[in-house]
């Protein structure tokens, strides 16, 4: 995927200007969030788990090396394979290398955002394999040409009477007449046209929210089904993934598995949740032929150890998004590449580079929101601010405002030279108010002004009354401010 | 390059990359001689609600099916199991043609000849799956499935209504005991672990909870007392 | 939050005002407003001279070499004293939360810096939390609503002290407005760089702000209070917009934040 994060402003603009879209996230405080707050306001280990999460990513990191080479191991001894991935291009040609030794000709995929990174579908009908998303959120968009605008819910930005009217476009072999005015006809409609695609698939690719070390697994957390259908029916099951998302245990998976849909969705558990081992068995009734891994890297072995450590420690729940004031007013296609989000502006910058992506952490108010629901505690707001240092240090921001930024913290440190320019501003200011008060326009803060009155100063500021309080107060041999302030306010 | 060169070269720079550049931890475990080993096995957080005796544990089993739109009924013994079904099928007035997957093929289904029971997995249109569970879990109402010769994986997603059947003895408190009862079994670790929750579902419309997006739009739990 | 290791609840004690620089340029009167809540409590309250900006904006923009020097700054102005109290949750919170992590390279700076973040308060919480204030001596007539800011909600736990006291004051009836949490949309320099998305925000906190039913709308933090301030002006609503300090310390002979003739 091209990533067009540098024009965030305008792609963010126009979101604003589009009232279906705001109507989309405007339901997230009622959806989502509601439904996150009630599940773990019924869970008082929660935020005990945050910190036991916190704790076994911190030691997985600490010995990322050694818990990859016990999943390859266990991968290898089960008859499985596993193809590790520098680049996305190594990944790609993995997955090629597969699909065209076993002459596949379609692929069935679950939601894999690590194949949105890829660039996969693009790449797979470029090669002559027709790649059929089965997650319904990603069948839409598909269907629609379009991205996923969240990394849970790819499609939460369409209406239903959009999806309505891309059904009845994309399925003209169905009755036109069809009722599909509910969420169920439509669901339904997805169902049925996707059963044989199953059935019919060579290979089957899924994402993994987790691999496990101990016993060589990979997991997918879903609702659907979908995911556990495209791996069992295809003849080969590729697994495409990352390198941070190795688990050591079981266990450890548990305690993801209690912060994960609660985080997620505000579900105590999903519907389904699948370890997969290996190829299919002796006696087994179901099952790929082949099992493979494909582990990419993608820059994220460049965070490991630095500052930024931390946010390879998502388990892309999708929380942060859903409770980001920024996301819920723009949307995550404005974010222009995979990860929207917070989640996007503290990971975007390490995989394609902060020259494309500096917007991103730019985006943010910093309100914090975002790490107050985060399951695994990434301090993501500080990790925006380190983008922002680096961004600076290249000398990546306008000249204007480097110049204004230095000048400010010149000034600031010299008190006196400070307490003038201040005085003049807020005499200034009080004086453009007039008896109004307030300033409808006013010199480098058009952003402000366009939308709001900026009000105006009180005229003196508190430091010169205070001089002035004081002086008056050594006149009259007053003791203490106490007495002069209340006359002066009285 | 040959492909395989190129696969091997991409591992040697991973793995090196993530050498030069991890940080040690002071207080982590020495995981370098298979650090993740059962008897080396960190314990979390384990939510108090499963602290349970033998008896609150199916109550609470039972609540969080129903709270997973999961429904559930009691039979004696096994034996009665194959009119449970019957009644439940013709309760929902469905057709009665039934996959049955491993322990539960092998039941008496004779008894109720209205049942067209087969073994199998199912195909595309199945409309009833009946499988039987390894293990159930209280904390969150979840049927733990395994996949082993007899007992198809793909059986638990294709059919409308999936009926499992379940021991009362083997309903655990939590996610960790079934790992342990997994590791305590002789055979390896089963191709597939699958935790079911309730049925199939889906929330990509507009945020609506939809049941029965590519799975069972039902699930029935038989306890077996 | 904690209460500062080594303050007893209660004492009295030398504390120092940081004004923040939005107060002193636009809003004196929460600094006097701050000062008289102080005295009230029983503190001897000392305005030091030196002291400017405490470097957030420079911080959060990226500059970090400015910051640094700010921050230094600001450590050597306020050690001296017992407790440092700022009627802003951002500007408490910076010098708190962020000032040991910034100069955390600097051993020395990072020790001074941690000294002074745990006698650094936001002026709400100070009065609640540490002096054990139970309630105010004021008067103000009408139904107030308060908007919880980001930095005092999230870096400070700011949530029931301003309520607790607000609840004392006579006449005034306190009403919650949905989202009272989430962020108002100014965020410093963000409001001006992203004015698009910024008033998008702004504008949801304005329905939520007249579906309060609320005359008057409170806020801990300027920033904050300028940014709905100027939102609500500029739609014509009738909504007064003050700072805390000012309905507590009973100062609201000036007119509101912005308010003059139409």
């Amino acid at each position: 995927m091209q990533p067009s994060c540098s024009s965030f402003k305008q792609q963010a603009a126009q979101a604003l200007r589009d009232p279906k879209l705001q109507g989309a996230f405007g339901k997230l405080g009622d959806g989502l969030q509601a439904r996150r707050a009630a599940a773990v306001g019924q869970l008082p280990e929660f935020e005990a788990l945050r910190e036991d999460a916190r704790r076994i990513k911190r030691r997985v990191m600490s010995d990322l090396d050694t818990w990859l080479e016990q999943f390859e191991q266990k991968v290898l001894g089960q008859g499985g394979h596993i193809h590790w991935a520098s680049t996305a291009d190594d990944a790609r040609e993995a997955i090629l290398a597969i699909c065209q030794r076993v002459g596949a000709k379609t692929v069935t995929k679950g939601k894999s955002m690590v194949t949105e990174e890829l660039g996969l579908n693009d790449y797979l009908v470029d090669q002559g394999i027709t790649p059929v998303e089965t997650d319904l959120g990603e069948y839409i968009l598909q269907l629609r040409r379009e991205a996923p605008s969240h990394i849970v819910m790819p499609a939460v930005h369409l209406a239903q009477d959009d999806i309505e009217r891309t059904f009845v476009e994309s399925h003209p072999q169905l009755p036109p007449d069809r009722d599909l005015s509910t969420a169920e006809s439509l669901v339904a409609e997805a169902r049925q046209e996707l059963r044989e695609h199953f059935f019919k698939a060579d290979v089957g690719i899924t994402g993994a929210n987790f691999m496990i070390a101990e016993t060589g697994s990979t997991v997918i957390v879903t609702n659907e089904g979908n995911g556990d259908l495209t791996q069992t029916l295809a003849r080969v099951h590729v697994v495409v993934t990352t390198i941070e998302r190795v688990i050591p245990t079981l266990e450890d998976l548990s305690t993801f598995l209690r912060l994960l849909p609660r985080s997620a969705t505000g579900q105590e558990a999903t519907a389904y949740v699948t370890l997969s081992s290996g190829p299919k068995r002796e006696g087994d009734m179901h099952g790929p032929e082949e099992f493979h891994v494909v582990v990419l890297d993608n820059g994220r072995s460049e965070l490991l150890g630095s500052e930024n450590q931390d946010i390879l420690n998502c388990i892309r729940c999708g929380a942060c998004m859903n409770h980001c004031p920024v996301y819920g007013a723009v949307g995550g296609h404005a974010y222009g590449w995979v990860y929207p989000g917070p989640l996007g502006a503290a990971l975007t910058p390490a995989l394609i580079g902060v020259e494309k992506s500096a917007a991103l952490p730019n985006a943010s108010t910093f309100c914090g929101q975002c790490v107050a629901v985060c399951p695994v505690k990434i301090p993501l707001t500080d990790i925006m601010r380190r983008w922002r240092v680096r961004e600076h240090g290249k000398k990546m921001t306008s000249p204007l405002a480097r110049a204004g930024l230095s000048a400010w913290a010149w000034l600031a440190s010299r008190p006196a030279l400070y307490r003038k320019f201040t005085g003049l501003a807020a005499w200034g200011m009080a004086l453009c108010g007039g008896r109004r008060r307030r300033l409808s326009r006013m010199p480098l803060a058009g952003g402000w002004t366009r939308y709001r009155d900026f009000p105006a100063p009180e005229g003196e500021t508190f430091h010169a009354q205070l001089a002035q309080l004081k002086k008056r107060a050594a006149k009259t041999g007053a003791e203490g401010l106490r007495h002069e302030q209340g006359g002066a306010h009285e | 390059m040959s492909k395989g060169g190129r696969m091997s070269k991409a591992r040697e720079r991973i793995f090196a990359a993530i050498r030069r550049n991890k940080k040690p931890l002071a207080d982590a475990p020495v995981a370098g001689e298979g650090g993740a080993r059962a008897d080396t096995i960190p314990t979390h957080t384990i939510p108090v609600r499963t602290q349970l005796t033998a008896e609150a544990l199916c109550a609470e089993f039972e609540h969080r099916l129903s709270a997973a739109s999961a429904s559930v009924e009691w039979v004696e013994s096994a034996s009665g199991i194959p009119a449970a079904v019957w009644r439940h099928l013709s309760d929902q007035q469905r057709r009665t043609q039934c996959f049955a997957n491993g322990s539960a093929a092998e039941l008496g289904w004779a008894s109720v000849p209205e049942l067209d029971i087969r073994s199998g997995a199912g195909d595309a249109d199945s409309p009833v799956c009946i499988t039987s569970a390894f293990r159930g879990i209280a904390e969150t109402g979840s049927l733990v499935l395994l996949s082993a010769p007899g007992h198809s994986s793909a059986s638990y997603f294709l059919p409308e209504l999936l009926i499992v059947t379940l021991s009362r003895r083997d309903i655990l408190a939590t996610q960790e005991a079934v790992w342990a009862d997994l590791r305590r079994r002789p055979e390896d670790m089963p191709r597939t672990v699958t935790l079911v929750t309730g049925p199939s579902r889906t929330g990509d419309i507009e945020q609506k909870i939809v049941l029965g997006a590519h799975g069972p739009r039902q699930v029935h739990v038989l306890l077996v007392n | 939050m904690e209460l500062g290791g080594k303050l007893e609840v209660g004492r009295s004690r030398r504390v120092a005002l940081y004004v923040t620089c939005l107060v002193d340029v636009m809003r004196p009167s929460v600094g006097f407003a701050a000062i008289k809540l102080l005295e009230d409590a029983g503190c001897e309250v000392v305005v030091p001279e030196h002291q400017t900006c405490c470097g957030q904006p420079a911080y959060n923009a990226g500059g970090e070499a400015e910051a640094k020097a700010l921050a230094k700054q600001v450590v050597e102005t306020f050690e001296p004293f017992d407790a440092v109290v700022a009627p802003s949750g951002s500007c408490a919170g910076m010098i708190r939360d962020h000032y040991p992590k910034l100069l955390a390279a600097e051993p020395e700076w990072r020790d001074r810096a941690t000294g002074l973040a745990s006698r650094t308060y936001e002026l709400t919480s100070f009065l609640v939390d540490v002096m054990g204030m139970e309630s105010v001596e004021a008067d103000y007539q009408g139904a107030v609503c308060y908007h919880d800011s980001c930095a005092g909600l999230r870096e400070l736990n700011i949530k029931q002290q301003p309520r607790k006291l607000l609840r004392s004051v006579r006449g005034v009836e306190v009403r919650e407005m949905d989202d009272a949490e989430v962020c108002c949309g100014f965020g410093g320099l963000f409001c001006v760089k992203y004015a698009d998305i910024s008033n998008q925000m702004v504008s949801r906190k304005m329905d939520n702000i007249e579906a309060s039913g609320a005359d008057t709308l409170l806020a801990g933090d300027l920033g904050c209070l300028l940014n709905m301030a100027g939102k609500l002006t500029r739609q014509g609503s009738r909504v007064k917009v003050r700072h805390v300090a000012e309905v507590l310390a009973g100062m609201t002979d000036l007119p509101a934040i912005g308010e003059g003739e139409v």
